[in-house]
């Protein structure tokens, strides 16, 4: 028996589906407006979203929505408790940032961040990457060493699996984990770093950081009515400062860090725009003495810093060094970087 | 655009109003749903429009070939053969070129050559696989005639499953590109109930287990006990059901609210007694597919049990590479054929020493579904690993690791509800769906937006794309 309707109820359907739903999730439009690519469509989308979201707070129509999140947040450390007590293993809460309190002024932190540049690498990331990482790793002994890694998907994606199994296989070291896919420098109305990444070590204060970002940084940002195209002079000035301000940050209790650059990519043009904000952050880095830049493309670049997806490692086995979507490392290719990064922590903290 | 975000929901909105606003003029009904279908893949790469284009001509032209009767084989080899060297090119040129490259250095052969693979594209093999049904049903006569070019052209690239199928066999769907669907028969709670359900799935169990427990443990399984280990690997089983029977869901029920309808691509596959029953449950669409257009063309199961052994081997592990050029993949279809021809084997002895009454015994059944959930866990480690020595790092955690039962009790509640809703009675769906029908619409309508947004709450933070678009 085949359970119909017609249009016309399809129709009630949809639009009464529509309607609650915009009344529900007027909040959560805020944030996908927020975290559209700069351009046309978010400066319309930002203020109708915004202007809806007044409306609806006003009359007190997203109560059900913010009793729901608050419901979840509560049953979140129930059911997801800390496991300081797991053998070999610790996790912090992970860090899930907040649609706050819809206000008149409101100030907005995704939950879903997403960057969307030409070449967005993080679209292309599988699933068993694109999570929000914000854990720390800790192996049993006292008093752990602290290692950070921080970054975006180029960490998430083969360093990061890498310098987990070979820094944690040596006893005396915490790794704590503050990387997330999708977010970037560039873009703070999406993900605030420099928000964000207090949050995400929590009480842990590392003593080394490594850090790969940029993938998702070669696209515009706006501030405030003010749209920053990606490398006039602006741009790089107000990328530049966001860096400085970043390395300040992870500096700030006299942490080590090492910043490892972004590796040319499969498609030129996305290649290009690696290697000028390759420059740019090198040069704001300069500035700092703990911090040492290396480029990746000393250990992973073919002849004449061409992309190389494969090559013959010592034995003469073709291995792959990077993913299939030609921007992110695959673990064989991480792992050409290790010599570089573990010479760097002798160097660095011979004691860890 | 994937399917949980806004901008889908835009875009599907967008295609109902114009879809049905165009439904009385047929011609401009289709021609609207295939501008669409390419808008829609074309918002993740306009770059491989041309391709997606190219794979159905080979479809088309090849179907005509065979139509004209003269040469027709030689048109259905040729299809066949244009659409396997696309897809080989761009998903397996690079795992094959390496793979021998590193045999000929083993050999002492020193060959030097430069290999960087295209970039792949997204659904590549599901357009494959209709252009080759296409062919194969035209060559069998399941089609009148052969279609005409923009009615291919829909049928491979229509949105709803262009990207993760199902696949469906143009024998099944090219009758309904016929006519113009009906407005007045619209299995509005049916499609409705899906979408709920599939993005419950996905958003709220599937992605729940993947960024808060799955990964982890796969990424490094070493700093897992045992048992966190164990509970990985049926968060995977579970997160995998869920992720794609969740895609197929929402493809099906927007399929329907557009008037179209799809096959079934899952059946509670946990329940299986068997492997074959498993197949038979599971991804419903493909082992449909290679059972019609490559077990079948082998020999199937009619020339004698070590030829049926052997294609079971063959379409299984053609199945396997069919996900990924990896050794992983190939691992994971040959252990399903090996399931299989065991199972056959075992079977055949069984029946022939007269065992039928104890093997239809509820005990026998329980024991056997609990073997066979088992067997599949351990395929899916290595479906799931990064590679071969990933997948043994897994294992050998699984065997050496401690055991602690330090489970977090939400991970196991997702699980449980992954695993667990297989054996919910199909009769609770069918009542959800009859009590959607009794609604006034602005009422089911309501309860739908209602629904959204509670799997929105409970979903986790951070996106994961389904895990299906990768093949």
């Amino acid at each position: 028996m085949v359970r119909s309707a017609s249009i016309t109820d399809v129709i009630r359907a949809l639009a009464s589906a529509l309607l609650v739903a915009l009344l529900l999730e007027a909040t959560g439009l805020v944030v996908w407006a927020e975290r559209l690519e700069v351009g046309t469509l978010r400066d319309v989308a930002q203020p109708v979203t915004q202007t809806w979201q007044r409306i609806v707070t006003g009359l007190h129509l997203d109560a059900p929505r913010r009793l729901a999140l608050d419901l979840r947040e509560r049953w979140s450390t129930t059911l997801i408790p800390e496991s300081e007590d797991l053998p070999g293993v610790a996790t912090t809460p992970a860090v899930r940032p907040q649609i706050a309190a819809p206000t008149a002024a409101v100030v907005i932190e995704p939950r879903e961040p997403k960057l969307e540049s030409p070449a967005d690498p993080d679209k292309k990331i599988s699933a068993a990457t694109d999570a929000a990482e914000t854990k720390a790793v800790v192996s049993t002994d006292q008093p752990p060493k602290q290692v950070a890694l921080v970054g975006d998907s180029m960490m998430a994606v083969g360093l990061a699996p890498v310098l987990r199994r070979n820094i944690t296989r040596e006893n005396g070291k915490r790794l704590v984990r503050a990387y997330r896919s999708g977010t970037g420098l560039g873009r703070p109305d999406v993900f605030n770093w420099p928000v964000q990444y207090p949050q995400m070590i929590g009480a842990a204060r590392p003593e080394l950081v490594i850090c790969a970002i940029g993938a998702n940084d070669a696209q515009n940002f706006q501030v405030e009515r003010n749209v920053y195209l990606f490398g006039t002079p602006a741009w790089k000035q107000m990328y530049g400062e966001r860096v400085r301000d970043f390395a300040k940050l992870l500096t700030r209790d006299g942490a080590h860090v090492l910043w490892i650059g972004m590796p040319v990519m499969r498609e030129s043009g996305f290649s290009r725009r690696m290697a000028l904000i390759n420059l740019l952050v090198k040069e704001v880095l300069a500035e700092f003495p703990q911090i040492t830049w290396i480029d990746p493309n000393t250990y992973l670049a073919g002849s004449g810093g061409s992309f190389e997806q494969y090559r013959q490692d010592q034995r003469g086995k073709l291995v792959r060094l990077r993913a299939d979507d030609g921007i992110h490392l695959s673990e064989e290719g991480a792992a050409y970087l290790l010599p570089a990064i573990s010479g760097w922590m002798q160097r660095t903290a011979p004691g860890i | 655009m994937l399917f949980p975000t806004v901008e889908f929901a835009l875009f599907f909105l967008l295609a109902f109003a114009l879809a049905w606003g165009t439904v009385r003029h047929h011609v401009t009904h289709k021609r609207v749903l295939l501008v669409l279908s390419y808008f829609f893949y074309g918002f993740w790469d306009w770059h491989f429009l041309p391709l997606l284009f190219t794979i159905s001509l080979y479809g088309w032209v090849a179907a005509r070939g065979i139509e004209r009767g003269k040469y027709k084989r030689r048109w259905l080899i040729g299809g066949i053969a244009a659409c396997l060297l696309t897809l080989g090119w761009y998903k397996y040129l690079a795992f094959f070129l390496q793979n021998f490259l590193n045999l000929a250095n083993s050999f002492g052969i020193e060959l030097q050559v430069s290999v960087t693979s295209p970039i792949l594209p997204l659904g590549i093999s599901f357009m494959s696989f209709h252009a080759i049904s296409l062919m194969i049903d035209v060559w069998r006569g399941k089609l009148e005639r052969a279609p005409s070019l923009e009615d291919v052209l829909l049928y491979v690239a229509f949105f709803p499953q262009l990207i993760a199928g199902p696949i469906l066999r143009a024998s099944t769907f090219m009758p309904q590109l016929q006519k113009a669907p009906d407005p007045s028969r619209i299995e509005t709670s049916r499609a409705l109930l899906l979408i709920a359900i599939g993005l419950f799935k996905k958003v709220v169990i599937a992605n729940s287990l993947a960024t808060l427990m799955v990964d982890d443990v796969f990424a490094n399984p070493q700093s897992f006990s045992a048992s966190q280990v164990l509970l990985g690997i049926y968060g995977y089983a579970a997160q995998i059901y869920c992720d794609f029977s969740g895609y197929t869901d929402i493809a099906i029920g927007c399929a329907l609210l557009l008037g179209y309808r799809f096959p079934d691509n899952f059946d509670n596959p946990y329940r299986s007694a068997s492997p074959q029953e498993f197949w038979r449950r599971w991804h419903i669409s493909l082992s449909t597919w290679l059972r019609e257009y490559l077990f079948i063309p082998l020999g199937g199961s009619r020339q004698g049990e070590w030829l049926n052994v052997r294609n079971l081997f063959i379409t299984m592990l053609l199945g396997g590479l069919w996900h990924g050029a990896a050794w992983n993949f190939v691992v994971w279809g040959f252990w399903h054929g090996m399931l299989l021809a065991v199972h056959r084997v075992w079977d055949n002895y069984w029946y022939a020493n007269g065992n039928d009454e104890w093997r239809e015994s509820d005990q026998w059944r329980y024991a056997s579904r609990f073997l066979l959930f088992h067997a599949v866990c351990v395929g899916w480690i290595f479906f799931r690993a990064a590679d071969l020595s990933q997948a043994f790092t897994v294992m050998q955690q699984l065997v050496a690791g401690s055991w602690h039962w330090d489970l977090a009790p939400g991970m196991l509640l997702c699980v449980l509800l992954g695993i667990g809703m297989h054996y919910l009675p199909s009769r609770v769906l069918l009542r959800a769906q009859l009590m959607g029908m009794r609604m006034p619409a602005v009422v089911l309508g309501a309860s739908f937006a209602i629904s959204l947004t509670v799997i929105e709450v409970l979903g986790p933070s951070a996106p994961a794309p389904f895990i299906y678009f990768q093949f």
